[in-house]
């Protein structure tokens, strides 16, 4: 939800280690974060903050999971990547590597998908021509009720 | 008919020596259990109020440490060892690693070790540092063991830290304070304040 930002963030996990000068936390084995209706989940966690605020956090796993309520009529958007930047201010997503995200219905997967979370728009890139991780996208049928309109 | 009478009556009897063995043991059984308490060690020096400095190998200051009674045990009365301790109550420390920046530590009650290199300190730890935007970042727990010429401390039991912006809660840590770097070792929950 677009309060989501403004929730305070919890975080569990088996261990951690603080940097005060850096102002980076690392949180790691079995993380599980929330942050209103924002979850991500992953093997380490690092929490970056400047003045105490945090500003990007950068999730990783095999793979890191993310989901979030785009707004309340909206269905959840669920996303995965070996590694996932999610930068607090300008409301923005990364998912690096093994990349995939479900919106609406409809998956994308590839190498990196960028995800505008204001705006809820989808930027993705494959690998090299020659990689399998080229861009996917998978959209449902409409059922046949409205396939007229 | 006569010898069932005989074994029953000296069941009984057995019986009845049992209890009252039991109930009430000849003094000589309960000497033995009820050793003489080996003499507590007498403090061989008291101080009140004492502060004491001290400064790294190149002479910098390296912490102070104050106490409201300080207890000092020699062992062996003839003889200084590694095995004198000093027992102390109020200890409050400043540990000089960063001097803008210094960590302030102090407990109820202090035990020093091993010619100081090793301070125990419990009940009511609070271990502090002041950023420069006059931020406090704060460490509770119960008990924490300091190695003060290193600048480290460490706990096995439950602790909190708490800075502006964060709240951060652990089983165990090691704090390497010179580097302002602090592990947290196990059940850890953070919450982070949003922007």
């Amino acid at each position: 939800l677009a309060s989501d930002r403004d929730q305070p963030i919890y975080i569990e996990s088996d261990s951690a280690e603080r940097n005060e000068k850096d102002g980076i936390t690392i949180y790691r084995g079995k993380v599980k974060m929330d942050q209103g209706t924002l979850r991500i989940l992953a093997d380490k966690v690092t929490i970056h903050s400047i003045d105490n605020q945090v500003t990007k956090i950068i999730a990783v796993g095999k793979p890191a999971h993310y989901q979030q309520k785009p707004s309340p009529e909206k269905e959840t958007v669920i996303a995965k990547g070996n590694t996932i930047e999610y930068f607090i201010d300008q409301e923005k997503l990364h998912l690096i590597n093994d990349a995939s995200l479900k919106q609406e219905g409809s998956t994308m997967t590839g190498k990196r998908i960028n995800y505008d979370i204001k705006a809820s728009q989808v930027k993705a890139s494959g690998g090299s021509r020659t990689s399998k991780q080229r861009i996917q996208m998978v959209i449902p049928p409409k059922p046949k009720g409205n396939a007229a309109n | 008919m006569i010898r069932n009478w005989l074994s029953i009556t000296a069941l009984i009897a057995l019986t009845l020596l049992f209890i009252t063995l039991w109930e009430s043991p000849p003094a000589q059984f309960r000497r033995e259990q009820a050793q003489p308490q080996k003499p507590a060690h007498i403090a061989t020096t008291v101080l009140h109020d004492a502060k004491s400095t001290s400064f790294d190998a190149e002479g910098k200051l390296a912490y102070t440490f104050n106490a409201e009674e300080t207890r000092h045990f020699q062992i062996n009365p003839k003889k200084q060892s590694g095995k004198d301790y000093t027992e102390f109550t109020s200890p409050y420390m400043v540990l000089h690693h960063d001097p803008a920046n210094p960590w302030y530590v102090q407990a109820k009650q202090g035990k020093a070790k091993k010619n100081g290199t090793i301070v125990e300190l419990w009940g009511d730890v609070i271990a502090w540092q002041i950023d420069a935007n006059g931020k406090r970042s704060e460490l509770t727990t119960t008990y924490l063991r300091l190695k003060p010429e290193q600048q480290y401390a460490e706990t096995d039991k439950p602790v909190m830290i708490d800075t502006a912006g964060s709240k951060t809660r652990a089983v165990g840590m090691k704090a390497f304070l010179q580097q302002d770097r602090i592990e947290l070792l196990s059940r850890v929950r953070g919450i982070h304040e949003p922007i």
